[in-house]
């Protein structure tokens, strides 16, 4: 009996060397494929970038195309103060593009960017901030985009259209093209999950950016993370189902942007103030007071504060005299 | 001999599930390993954003929309779980409730007019973004009245 138990024994030696070489070699190979699949990224950003005249044209059109489906909120003062707050922070970034910043006009909460510069923001995302840090690393987080030209390089690497194909493009795109074009660029943003590393380094960088202008750099995490935290009601699946069809999971984003922290110094600004002064539910009903002074209407809605009766949804002419009825 | 085989067995048992275990343990450590270090910069964040917070409001300003400092500025209330009875600039049938513009019942976009070709008024739209351009002097007035950094970074040609 002793005998047996010897072989299975040196059977088993055998069998465990022989694993170990297979493991290291499915190691290999696997490393192998790592480097190739690597390579070959390499071999797809070797190209021609877009000019700045056909990034332009692309970014309208792809812009005009965006405004189509969500329309814009017309707010001046917000869409001034959006402005002001992207343009400080794309001050930080590479490239001297000239940056537009646009409210889209839904509940949907996104943010997302096009060449050219063309930055979009949703009111549904600006109602759920809840301070100028978080906006900025937001729209930081898409300057990015547009810095490290990540979409055109997606686009350029599907090689959907002719002009996407081409390494070295000289033309402007122009009629049936420009608009094909802007369709591939617009369902890229819209529908298809942005790779990883491409959203690993806009976060990154965004997050430099934020920091480098000013702000707390923990705004764009904070923003997840009470994305993150959204009740599982019918509304904000509805609400984020875009943001999660196009972009890694919250929680693995914002363990990653916690863990770059460390690296910033404290103090950077947060003007949760100045942010609701110029974005809050408030001020998304503004319009709807002006147009119902406009058209007649009698009532309008406002609150009392320091002993005084504030309208809450906007100016009235100087003169115009009124009746406050009190409302329980 | 029967004993023999159920020994081999057993043996050969051992093996794969020791092998298998082995062959996955060193992903395993390295997936815990920024967990354990999460930890700690979550709380380095958090006192972070505590002295953040902290910190005063930025400084008086000249600009008589600006808000004014330790007023009563009202919280922004998210959106999540109701409406807020927002009006927005698009007619569509659900305009007067919440306001999904271009998003069906799933919040995908409404395939027809991802179909659709922007019009000539969207265009327009997109032009007439120049009105909110923004000054180099609104800028920099934003900047310092918000004691962010005034400095810009080297740019390179496009």
């Amino acid at each position: 009996m002793r005998k047996p138990r010897y072989q299975i024994f040196v059977a088993l030696l055998i069998l465990t060397f022989g694993a170990s070489t297979t493991r290291a070699q499915i190691g290999d190979a696997l490393r192998r494929a790592q480097n190739n699949a690597q390579k070959a990224k390499k071999a797809a950003d070797i190209y021609t970038p877009w000019t700045a005249e056909q990034e332009q044209a692309i970014g309208e059109a792809s812009a005009a195309k965006l405004i189509h489906i969500f329309g814009t909120y017309e707010n001046f003062e917000m869409a001034k103060y959006v402005n002001l707050v992207g343009n400080t922070v794309a001050r930080q970034g590479s490239r001297a593009a000239p940056y537009r910043f646009v409210v889209l006009d839904t509940e949907v909460i996104t943010a997302l960017s096009l060449p050219g510069g063309y930055i979009f923001i949703t009111r549904g995302a600006l109602a759920n901030l809840h301070n100028e840090a978080e906006l900025a690393g937001t729209l930081a987080h898409e300057i990015a985009h547009v810095d490290r030209r990540h979409l055109e390089k997606e686009i350029r690497s599907k090689k959907t259209s002719q002009f996407a194909k081409e390494e070295t493009v000289t033309r402007v795109p122009q009629g049936a093209e420009l608009v094909n074009l802007a369709g591939d660029v617009v369902k890229n943003a819209l529908t298809l999950q942005v790779s990883r590393d491409k959203e690993s380094e806009a976060d990154k960088v965004g997050m430099e950016f934020a920091a480098k202008a000013g702000y707390d750099p923990a705004g764009l995490g904070n923003f997840l993370q009470t994305l993150a935290q959204a009740p599982s009601s019918e509304q904000s699946r509805r609400q984020l189902s875009l943001w999660g069809s196009t972009h890694p999971p919250f929680s693995a984003r914002v363990s990653e942007l916690n863990s770059l922290l460390a690296s910033y110094p404290a103090g950077g600004q947060q003007l949760q103030e100045r942010y609701s002064w110029y974005v809050n539910p408030v001020a998304f009903s503004k319009s709807s007071a002006s147009a119902a002074a406009s058209d007649g209407s009698s009532e309008l809605d406002g609150v009392v504060s320091q002993g005084v009766v504030v309208l809450t949804g906007g100016k009235l002419p100087e003169g115009t005299r009124v009746k406050v009825r009190m409302q329980h | 001999m029967k004993r023999w085989i159920l020994q081999s067995v057993v043996c050969a048992s051992l093996f794969f599930l020791s092998y298998a275990g082995w062959g996955f343990s060193p992903l395993t450590q390295s997936q815990q390993q920024p967990q354990g270090s999460q930890q700690s910069q979550t709380d380095a964040k958090q006192k972070k954003g505590q002295t953040a917070k902290d910190s005063p409001p930025p400084g008086g300003t000249s600009n008589a929309n600006a808000p004014a400092n330790g007023s009563g500025a009202e919280k922004p209330a998210p959106l999540f779980g109701g409406s807020l009875n927002i009006k927005t600039s698009r007619q569509t049938k659900d305009t007067a409730t919440l306001g999904f513009n271009g998003v069906d019942d799933n919040g995908q976009v409404q395939k027809t007019f991802l179909a659709s070709t922007a019009t000539g008024d969207d265009t327009a739209k997109v032009q007439k973004l120049t009105a909110y351009a923004v000054s180099k002097a609104e800028l920099d007035e934003f900047i310092q009245q918000g004691g962010l950094n005034p400095a810009a970074a080297a740019k390179k040609p496009n």
